[in-house]
């Protein structure tokens, strides 16, 4: 070992001696116990499962084809307008795409620099144009993912991939896929990748890489957080509760995408102008409840969380510095799946220093069923939303 | 010996451990503490897979860095959503202190993160190549070269600092 890195060993022991380390919390032992009986559970399942699925494993070696995106769903980006290679002047780095969706002009571009690939984002509104980046370390076996999102339920996915990579689609829960274009990376970037780019739904699960012989090289799953505030637009929301915070009327509202998949949202009214915030924060699954936070009629005392919870949860709380706060829990609509509820809370809004806050549900008994944090967007709500 | 106690004496025996690499993982204490506790509760669920005290600790610094990596992927989701927003309002990144801080430590953390796992990996725990690719879950030709390029950065941070 050389002098630099002993330099480096002996500086890393001195800062990580800084560190006291404390007791296994009493919420940790309890949901080590709660997952122990549901690790108990699931491995029955599992193996129910795995008896039923014989057949289905038999038929999983072919791969059906991607089934195009259902009739007025718009996945492909390019809409009308769009255009490979493209220019942009606004945008960073290199063109990649373009085009218009649902009247909103938009583009990607891609940075390189040490290694670290920028997927740059670009959007024209009629309000002056937007921009953003998202960065990865770049490597030539990567599939790299950005989502960017303008507003208005649109998730713009996109991303590099090897160029080994022949097809590239998009898999849904429903079983559904959908093939994505790959446009080859601009000579300047000097990489041997694709990009790709997807307007990116509520449902999607995973983007799975496949070679010129169709053979799976390459998968990476999408979890909530790549699927942005994508809502469904033209859901019928059915109002859940409503009340009054501090002379601001406001009302939960709620639709489901699905069986167990239901997205929420908040309104309100000030003076005589609406705002809705509206998110599908995560498919059910075996999660005990989903949230979404975002700022409040403009206050900065004040933020709103709101989400769903699953039968075992019978009280909800936001554990912050600055106090507890419990969560106004309310049943489904009726027609909804019932074994959900939902909720909207109104923590005080982050204040300067530290951020420590928490998301406990406890069930019917006090236990903690699961803990989250409230996610880094807490201390950044004044303008954003953010998933588990 | 029952479950409970078999996690409290682990804990014990490799709590404080997990916590320092978690801090030089993520430069955050609270967050350290956090992903901590997480891990001890990932951890239990696979304490019958688990042979030996050797795997114990390796298994959990595998935790850790998946979990940190977890955190810093959630980050730059929610920094690529809010720098689309134009109007910036606030810093996107987690509030560290750098007060007191060395330049090397400094430097350490201005690495990307799978960079800056493999440094820590590498000179705090004491890993190998092929130890430092387990845990990263990477080829030991990638976590060789990760480790590299992570090098060449921050000699070349810490040279420039120090003209």
């Amino acid at each position: 070992m050389n002098a630099f890195e002993e330099r480096l060993r002996s500086e890393m022991q001195d800062a990580a001696s800084d560190i006291e380390p404390r007791p296994l919390s009493t919420r940790s032992r309890g949901r080590v116990k709660l997952r122990q009986a549901g690790l108990t559970l699931a491995g029955v399942v599992v193996v129910a499962a795995a008896a039923m699925g014989t057949g289905l494993a038999l038929n999983a070696f072919e791969r059906p084809e991607p089934t195009p995106a259902a009739e007025g769903e718009s996945l492909d980006p390019r809409g009308s307008g769009g255009t490979y290679p493209c220019e942009q002047p606004d945008l960073e780095g290199a063109c990649i795409v373009t085009g218009t969706h649902e009247g909103k002009e938009w583009a990607i571009g891609a940075t390189l620099d040490s290694n670290e690939l920028c997927i740059t984002n670009w959007f024209g509104t009629p309000d002056g144009s937007i921009t953003g980046s998202g960065c990865e370390r770049y490597g030539p076996d990567h599939l790299g993912m950005d989502t960017a999102s303008p507003g208005g339920g649109l998730d713009l996915m996109a991303g590099e991939v090897p160029r080994d990579v022949a097809r590239l689609v998009l898999e849904r829960t429903s079983g559904a896929s959908f093939e994505l274009e790959l446009y080859p990376a601009p000579a300047e970037l000097g990489i041997e990748a694709n990009f790709y780019a997807v307007f990116v739904p509520r449902d999607a699960t995973a983007l799975v890489g496949y070679d010129t012989a169709g053979k799976e090289i390459l998968r990476e799953e999408i979890d909530a957080s790549m699927r942005g505030d994508f809502s469904d637009k033209d859901a019928k929301d059915t109002v859940v509760t409503e009340g009054e915070l501090q002379g601001v009327q406001w009302e939960l509202r709620a639709h489901e995408t699905g069986p167990g998949s239901p997205c929420v949202g908040l309104s309100y009214t000030t003076g005589s102008l609406g705002t809705a915030l509206g998110s599908c924060p995560h498919a059910k699954g075996d999660r005990p409840f989903g949230f979404q936070l975002g700022p409040f009629a403009g206050r900065t005392d004040v933020i709103v969380v709101y989400g769903w919870v699953t039968a075992p949860v019978d009280d909800l709380a936001i554990e912050t510095r600055r106090g507890r706060e419990q969560a106004h829990i309310a049943d489904a609509p009726e027609g909804f799946d019932d074994d959900y509820r939902f909720f909207v809370a109104f923590p005080p809004a982050p204040g300067k220093g530290p951020v420590k806050a928490v998301f406990v549900g406890y069930d019917a008994a006090g236990n903690v069923v699961e803990e989250t944090p409230l996610c880094p967007g807490y201390k950044l709500a004044s303008n954003s939303t953010c998933g588990r | 010996m029952a479950e409970g106690s078999r996690l409290e004496a682990v804990y014990r025996q490799h709590g404080p451990a997990a916590t320092r690499l978690a801090y030089l993982l993520t430069g955050d204490a609270d967050l350290a503490h956090d992903l901590t506790q997480e891990a001890f509760v990932k951890l239990a669920g696979g304490f019958k897979h688990l042979r030996s005290a050797d795997s114990v600790r390796a298994y959990l610094n595998r935790i850790i860095v998946n979990l940190s990596k977890d955190h810093f992927r959630r980050a730059k989701v929610e920094r690529s959503y809010l720098a689309s927003r134009r109007a910036e309002r606030a810093p996107t990144t987690d509030p560290v202190d750098v007060e007191g801080r060395s330049s090397m430590m400094t430097a350490l953390e201005a690495l990307g993160h799978r960079q800056r796992a493999a440094v820590v990996l590498r000179f705090y725990e004491d890993m190998t190549e092929p130890q430092i690719a387990n845990a990263m879950g990477l080829s030991t030709a990638a976590a060789r070269s990760l480790l590299a390029r992570a090098m060449k950065t921050l000699r070349n941070e810490m040279e420039g600092d120090e003209r």
